[in-house]
């Protein structure tokens, strides 16, 4: 079973975002669409590279983690792929404002993506 | 340094206004994103992970105060208050928007800035000698070559399209800080035996995928052919290189393919045609290029100063500072300051805008109003009094610039990796953050003493990581970081490329892995060698044992 | 497709025989590299104007010795990133003297038409439609180029700052 996510660079801004459930592109992942089944992948790939507005769409293979009374918080599957939702280990201050919930803004980035998060 | 006349501003703003009308074309829709990418990669704007990045030109890494400014300015308003400097003396520009990047050429071009070649398979920014023009030893100033070279190659008709990126160096002095001898083309300042100047050409050398060491295609060119013979090559390059394979692309495989000697005939014989065609400059415009380069006025000044010495004494970390980071300059009473990027636990290369804005007022205070990039990814003042040596370091060390490790296991070269660049394999940035941290004691350090540490996320090589005396090569194992290590590598005059020792460390492992190395160094060294001359007194034996064991010989 | 010469869409008198083709009666045409090796005596004999097409792969010092039978040079631009044929074109124009039509065939795109132009090139194969203005424009954005190539009527920004009149 994988799921799959779009996702895609915005053209104005270039910044990461993602293919939401209300066609939408958000910049967090967690408002990511899930696509399982091969037609809703194939379906969603489809609608993200017809939309506008954003460049190089692709699909990214992810998992969902449910913390206890947190909600929905979606993880890429490679690290690569985590950069590029979270933003850059480097400058916690540049990491995406809406951090998955298991992930304290408050942490330096860097120290927990060495403990693979 | 060079001051654009108006042919030179003509260039740089019809560049922004076309700009300006080709962004619009693609915010509107009706550029498609792939028209619009050779556009805006010829404007040096690339999509990177997590934005756009504009990368800008430092002409053989010279910058004036206001220059400088202007780039702090430029972080603030349209980026997020930093920016990087890169291994080619350029600066780049993390988050910038699409809609924005047009008015941001046209505030750099007020200042005589451009992007223009900073990316694309053409003829990139000129590197020269940071201690260009007030190095001693140096036989004749670099920077009044690169500028010309620079001109010439600005948006060159035939060398638009070449099968790869194409990179030039100009060193004019015996000792190399250019890694000249990395470059598709290296240009060595020297004297024939009638004491006529010219350079050496040295060709296919290069980082990346399959690292080489420049060839020499033509032990003197006098000066006045230099273009005509640059055109040659590139000509010679354009029909003949690969164009099937980007991995082959490079000028160093065609020399590797062909022979240097085969490659010399063919350059020489086009040659023998261009040289007749009107390419080579008339020594008025030579002379004129010169003007711009010529010494500024020098206060008479004595070999030493007092308070220089005493405050040594007085303030170790200036101390060290001044061991580190001082060079001599041509003339008594000065010196040439290096000021480095590299804080302890810093992003190599990273300035915010406070720390620009301050280097452009130290430099106008103590260094005559300029400021050179070295490929490094760190600064120098070149004109510092010694008199003024110690404020300057001071005000320095106010904004975190003052750290005294230049050449030191600390002043890492690390490209941006993972954390920026869309084409790597691993971070860069946190492994040599967690390194300085290792070996963050000054004492230590300066024990371990001369030192280059390399690191690069993906075979790329944009950290040069073959060319540190210890690289760190960023690979992606079944989806981990993992990381290569190579030792003795070398960038100066005696060139040698690094040489992979056994199986990657992951993440976790890398920095004690560097440190069994230092370790290993340190246990064996002989009376004031450096890490590089025991290495090529021992070979790779003793280090390869201390990190896998006396029977372990894995391939790599 | 159209051409475009001298800032103009023009009619394209010119047809391209393919290497298995027949030759009509009358009227110009573009044969291959290899159809004029091996054919150009029957070609001369024709007596008709001659158009050579070079793929990118092929020297134009193969037909130096014939420049004074062939009317047109067609040169390839694959992608518009294969720049090989930038060389050929001032090969032909600045070493060899060639007088005629330097044609750009394939990926023939307004932002690399001016590099074209200072090459030597003088006719284009473009796509219906193009925005000529546009083009212009892009001609226009370019004009103090900082070094000679082979349109000798623009010199170069030295030649310029130093009031010398002919490049070479
Ligand atoms: S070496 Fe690789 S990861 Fe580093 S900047 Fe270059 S392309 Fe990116």
């Amino acid at each position: 079973m994988t799921l799959q996510v779009a996702t895609a660079n915005r053209l104005s801004d270039g910044i990461v975002v993602f293919l939401g459930y209300d066609g939408e592109w958000s910049r967090h992942v967690d408002d990511a669409r899930i696509a399982e089944r091969d037609d809703d992948i194939a379906e969603l790939l489809s609608e993200a590279e017809a939309a506008p507005l954003v460049v190089g769409p692709y699909l990214i293979k992810v998992e969902v983690c449910s913390p206890e009374g947190l909600g929905r918080s979606v993880r890429p599957e490679t690290y690569k792929e985590r950069i590029r939702a979270y933003g850059p280990s480097i400058h916690p201050a540049f990491a995406k404002k809406m951090v998955p919930e298991h992930f304290d803004p408050s942490t330096d980035v860097s120290a927990v993506f060495m403990n693979g998060i | 340094m060079y001051v654009y006349d108006k042919f030179d501003n003509s260039l740089v703003s019809d560049r922004v206004e076309q700009f300006r009308e080709q962004v619009g074309r693609r915010l509107s829709g009706e550029l498609t994103e792939d028209e619009f990418k050779p556009i805006r990669l010829m404007n040096g704007l690339y999509l990177q992970l997590h934005a756009y990045m504009l990368r800008v030109a430092i002409p053989y890494g010279l910058l004036s105060s206001p220059q400088m400014r202007k780039l702090a300015e430029v972080a603030r308003t349209y980026d997020r208050g930093y920016a990087h400097f890169t291994t080619r003396q350029n600066i780049q520009f993390n988050w910038p928007r699409l809609e924005d990047t047009p008015d941001i050429l046209e505030e750099l071009s007020s200042v005589e800035m451009h992007a223009i070649q900073t990316s694309g398979n053409c003829i990139r920014n000129i590197t020269a000698d940071q201690f260009a023009g007030v190095d001693a030893e140096e036989l004749d100033d670099s920077r009044v070559w690169a500028e010309l070279i620079r001109q010439w190659s600005s948006l060159h008709p035939e060398f638009t399209f070449l099968p790869r990126k194409f990179k030039i160096a100009v060193t004019g002095s015996p000792h190399d800080r250019t890694a000249v001898k990395f470059h598709d083309i290296g240009l060595i300042l020297k004297h024939d035996e009638d004491g006529n100047l010219g350079f050496e050409v040295l060709v296919g050398g290069g980082l990346g995928r399959t690292p080489m060491i420049g060839r020499t295609v033509r032990e003197f060119l006098p000066q006045q052919y230099l273009l005509s013979y640059l055109e040659a090559i590139l000509r010679v390059y354009n029909q003949l290189g690969r164009r099937d394979n980007k991995y082959k692309a490079r000028i160093k495989i065609l020399v590797h393919e062909t022979g240097i000697d085969a490659l010399r005939e063919m350059v020489e014989e086009e040659w023998s045609h261009v040289k007749e065609e009107g390419v080579d400059l008339p020594f008025a415009e030579v002379d004129r290029v010169r003007s711009h380069f010529t010494d500024p006025t020098y206060d008479v000044l004595p070999d030493h100063d007092h308070s220089f010495a005493v405050k040594q004494f007085e303030d170790p970390m200036f101390g060290r500072w001044v061991r580190a980071n001082l060079a001599p300059h041509k003339m008594p009473g000065y010196v040439i300051a290096n000021v480095s990027l590299k804080p302890i636990g810093g992003a190599p290369g990273d300035v915010t805008a406070a720390q620009m804005e301050a280097v452009a007022d130290l430099a106008d205070k103590y260094s005559l109003g300029e400021i050179r990039v070295a490929h490094e990814q760190n600064l120098v003042l070149a004109d510092v009094k010694m008199s003024d040596a110690y404020s300057l370091w001071k005000k320095l060390d106010e904004v975190q610039l003052g750290t005294p490790n230049l050449g030191l296991i600390s002043d890492i070269i690390a490209c941006p990796g993972l954390d920026y660049c869309a084409l790597a394999n691993a971070r860069s940035i946190p492994v040599a953050q967690r390194l300085q941290r290792r070996f963050a004691d000054f004492s230590r350090q300066f024990d371990i003493g001369e030192l280059t540490l390399n690191i690069s996320g993906c075979i790329n090589a944009c950290g040069h990581h073959h060319a540190g005396h210890i690289g760190i090569l960023g690979v992606d194992r079944r989806g981990e970081e993992y990381y290569q290590l190579t030792l003795g590598g070398s960038a100066d005059e005696n060139a040698s490329i690094g040489k992979i020792v056994g199986p990657a460390f992951s993440n976790a492992e890398i920095v004690d892995a560097v440190e069994t190395v230092i370790d290993t160094y340190l246990s064996i060294r002989a009376n004031g060698e450096a890490f590089i001359d025991t290495y090529r007194r021992t070979g790779e034996e003793p280090f390869k044992i201390a990190l896998f064991g006396e029977k372990q010989n894995v391939a790599a | 497709m159209s051409l475009l010469k001298a800032g103009k869409i023009i009619t394209d008198t010119w047809t391209r025989i393919e290497d298995d083709q027949e030759f009509a009666e009358a009227g110009a045409v573009i044969v291959s590299l290899e159809c004029w090796l091996n054919e150009s005596e029957s070609l001369r004999k024709r007596n008709e104007p001659i158009g050579v097409s070079l793929r990118n792969d092929q020297s134009p010092s193969q037909i130096i010795d014939d420049l004074e039978a062939i009317s047109l040079i067609q040169l390839d631009f694959p992608a518009y990133t294969d720049g090989r044929a930038y060389s050929a074109a001032r090969l032909l124009r600045q070493r060899y003297g060639f007088k005629g039509e330097i044609r750009a065939a394939g990926n023939v795109l307004r932002d690399q038409y001016p590099l074209m132009l200072r090459c030597g090139f003088d006719a284009f194969i473009v796509n219906e439609g193009i925005d000529l203005a546009g083009w212009q424009t892009s001609v226009e954005a370019m004009d103090t180029p900082y070094q000679p190539a082979a349109d000798n009527d623009t010199r170069p920004v030295w030649a310029k700052r130093h009031g010398i009149a002919q490049a070479s």
